[in-house]
């Protein structure tokens, strides 16, 4: 008996998980089923298997160039990458620092920082947009990719000090005074224990940076005027403009534009995981 | 070997005030223990020694240095946590090499000195393991290990053995006490096991609530408790402490209960209707046989719990002034719920004044004083 029970449970469990993903991979395959199929509408089908294919549009998208010849596609791809690594860097550098003061010192005006990186969680980017813009044209830096790091490396900063304070919090001071005591710096507790000892949150860390930056759609397309210093997602939707909506090449840049991130996925899998539960269990 | 002094020395967190006045002085090469009940202050005494705690006020000297100031890593010291503290992503081998590393040795040097100590604590098969895969015995001689190789002018434990069993404690605690002799090395050594104090240290310094009771060698402590904290805190089981009063019956000066009588010792210093406590270490009370002479009773109980262990036997006897536990050498030869008569010998108890709890033992005043 419990054992016919324990199936049923199982297959309803089952046909719960199958539901889920296909509810959620379902539009992704329709943007696959686009990005092969020929022709630039949107077809209303919910067929997700395409009737006749092309790599057209994946050939549009790699091949474009601007008046003066340059290759966009490769010039976009660096804009992006360069902009997510270096917001990556400088977002994981700071948090990690921020995280440790505040994990570790206790200093006038800890609370009310750490209390402002949270308020300020709250409010979307786009509010503060048009500040920004004034203040990237005042320093010269609109158009410009270390414009963009730094706005994005703002915005992605208070989660990432939260996320690593709340994982320094967990590791034993003991450690770092057992090193002091060995010998090393504040500098060298910080780099040589805790550190190696956070890779996961670093990883979530890293990777959230890094997701920011390469997804960001709004603040990029409001600073970047010239189409050489688009980033990917800017350059995706002016496939589809007020006037004329290039759909097929839309779903084929949008597959080529998250494919790194797929792969960065796969790639901190592992520490992702542990990195989540991180944490709730010591040890 | 290096000294190391307290000076006047104060310690508070914020508003609390843990150490009001602590004068100590450690002598190079000594073997000293501190003792007391959690939150005496020892453990924040051992870790100002550290530099992991600042010093409100006074001074700390190591060899005649002050280091108020001066930072754990410059300070040529060596820590054994009670958690053991080792790095959980190094190798048993980089974390014994850390120190040596971030003082610059020369490579060969590390290597020699690492494995020098693997060999004596026999950790040479676990030096590419991580910690996690070591059992809690093998991780406090990593710990222990850590501490030797750096040579250090002293060696600072914290309660270093609480986490392991009974059979390993013992084991570590003479491997503790060899290296002591091997080395010669100043060790101050914290820990809320009287066992461990009495056996390991040249000197214990008895602690509570941050004011040093009482420091000297074991034997002293145990037959010289300058009070009642002291007395009971040193030796094991517990010293009895009973309440009496001073009583003048014909010239004669007797401490008196009810149903306890004792005549008043000669080296303590009493006197009529003055209230005392009398104190006596379990082996020294005797169960007297039949045939005793009335004179040596001290008083009647009722064995409420007899525990015969082989060689010893204990048994809790129930008077009117309270429970007395006796100590009898062999199999014992009390049995539960038997009226016995318990002789107190008078050279062996010791007096303290009621209120003060302080030892009215002649010349003990002075002694406290020096």
């Amino acid at each position: 008996m419990i054992g016919r029970r324990s199936r049923v449970k199982s297959v309803l469990i089952h046909a719960v998980l199958i539901t889920v993903t296909v509810v959620t991979l379902f539009p992704v395959a329709l943007v696959m089923r686009k990005s092969l199929s020929p022709g630039n509408e949107f077809e209303l089908s919910l067929n997700p298997i395409p009737e006749k294919t092309t790599i057209s549009h994946y050939k549009t998208v790699l091949s474009a160039r601007d008046f003066s010849g340059r290759w966009l596609f490769g010039r976009q791809l660096w804009n992006s990458f360069v902009v997510a690594v270096l917001t990556t860097i400088m977002g994981v550098f700071l948090a990690s620092t921020a995280a440790y003061a505040l994990s570790r010192f206790r200093f006038p005006g800890r609370r009310f920082g750490m209390m402002i990186f949270l308020v300020v969680q709250m409010f979307p980017a786009t509010l503060i947009m048009i500040p920004l813009y004034v203040i990237l044209d005042r320093l010269g830096l609109l158009d410009s990719v270390l414009g963009l790091v730094l706005v994005y490396s703002t915005t992605a900063i208070p989660f990432c000090v939260f996320m690593l304070k709340g994982y320094f919090d967990t590791i034993p001071r003991e450690l770092e005074e057992a090193a002091w005591i060995d010998g090393a710096s504040r500098f060298g507790m910080f780099w040589r224990v805790v550190l190696p000892l956070s890779k996961p949150a670093l990883a979530v860390t890293a990777l959230f940076s890094f997701m920011t930056a390469w997804n960001e759609y709004i603040l990029a397309e409001t600073f970047l005027n010239n189409e050489a210093s688009y980033t990917l997602p800017v350059m995706l939707k002016h496939y589809v403009g007020d006037k004329s909506a290039d759909w097929g090449s839309f779903a084929a840049g949008a597959i080529l534009v998250s494919l790194p991130v797929m792969a960065l996925f796969y790639m901190l899998q592992k520490a992702l995981v542990s990195g989540l539960t991180a944490g709730g269990v010591k040890g | 070997m290096a000294e190391v002094r307290f000076e006047d020395v104060k310690k508070s967190f914020g508003k609390v005030t843990v150490i009001e006045h602590l004068d100590l002085t450690i002598s190079g090469g000594s073997f000293v223990v501190l003792v007391g009940p959690s939150g005496c202050g020892k453990s924040t005494t051992l870790r100002m020694i550290a530099g992991l705690e600042e010093i409100t006020d006074g001074e700390l000297f190591i060899d005649d240095r002050v280091v108020n100031d001066v930072s754990p890593k410059d300070r040529d010291i060596a820590m054994v946590f009670q958690s053991y503290a080792l790095y959980p992503h190094m190798t048993i081998y980089k974390n014994l090499a850390f120190g040596l590393l971030l003082r610059k040795t020369p490579k060969a040097e590390i290597d020699k000195r690492v494995r020098g100590v693997a060999e004596v604590l026999g950790l040479e098969p676990f030096l590419d393991r991580l910690p996690k895969q070591l059992s809690g015995g093998q991780r406090q001689r990593v710990a222990m290990g850590r501490a030797i190789v750096r040579e250090p002018k002293v060696f600072l434990f914290d309660e270093p053995l609480s986490n392991l069993d009974a059979k390993l404690r013992a084991q570590m605690r003479r491997e503790i006490a060899q290296l002591h002799r091997d080395k010669g090395t100043t060790i101050v050594y914290v820990t809320h096991d009287q066992v461990e104090a009495m056996t390991l240290a040249d000197i214990i310094v008895v602690m509570h609530e941050g004011r040093i009771m009482q420091q000297g060698s074991p034997l002293h402590l145990y037959d010289r408790p300058v009070n009642r904290f002291v007395a009971e805190f040193i030796g094991s089981p517990q010293m009895n402490i009973v309440a009496v009063t001073v009583q003048n019956k014909g010239g004669e000066l007797v401490l008196a209960g009810e149903g306890f009588v004792l005549a008043a010792p000669q080296s303590f210093d009493v006197e009529a209707d003055q209230s005392v406590l009398v104190g006596i270490r379990p082996a020294d009370v005797r169960i007297l046989s039949g045939d005793a002479d009335d004179a040596e009773v001290t008083c009647v109980g009722e064995v409420e719990v007899h525990e015969p262990m082989g060689a010893e036997a204990m048994s809790t006897v129930v008077t009117k002034l309270g429970t007395i536990t006796v100590r009898e050498e062999g199999h014992g030869s009390a049995s539960i719920g038997e009226t016995v008569r318990l002789g107190f010998g008078a050279d062996l108890v010791h007096l303290f004044d009621g209120e003060t709890e302080q030892s009215l033992r002649k010349g003990s005043q002075s002694e406290e004083e020096a």
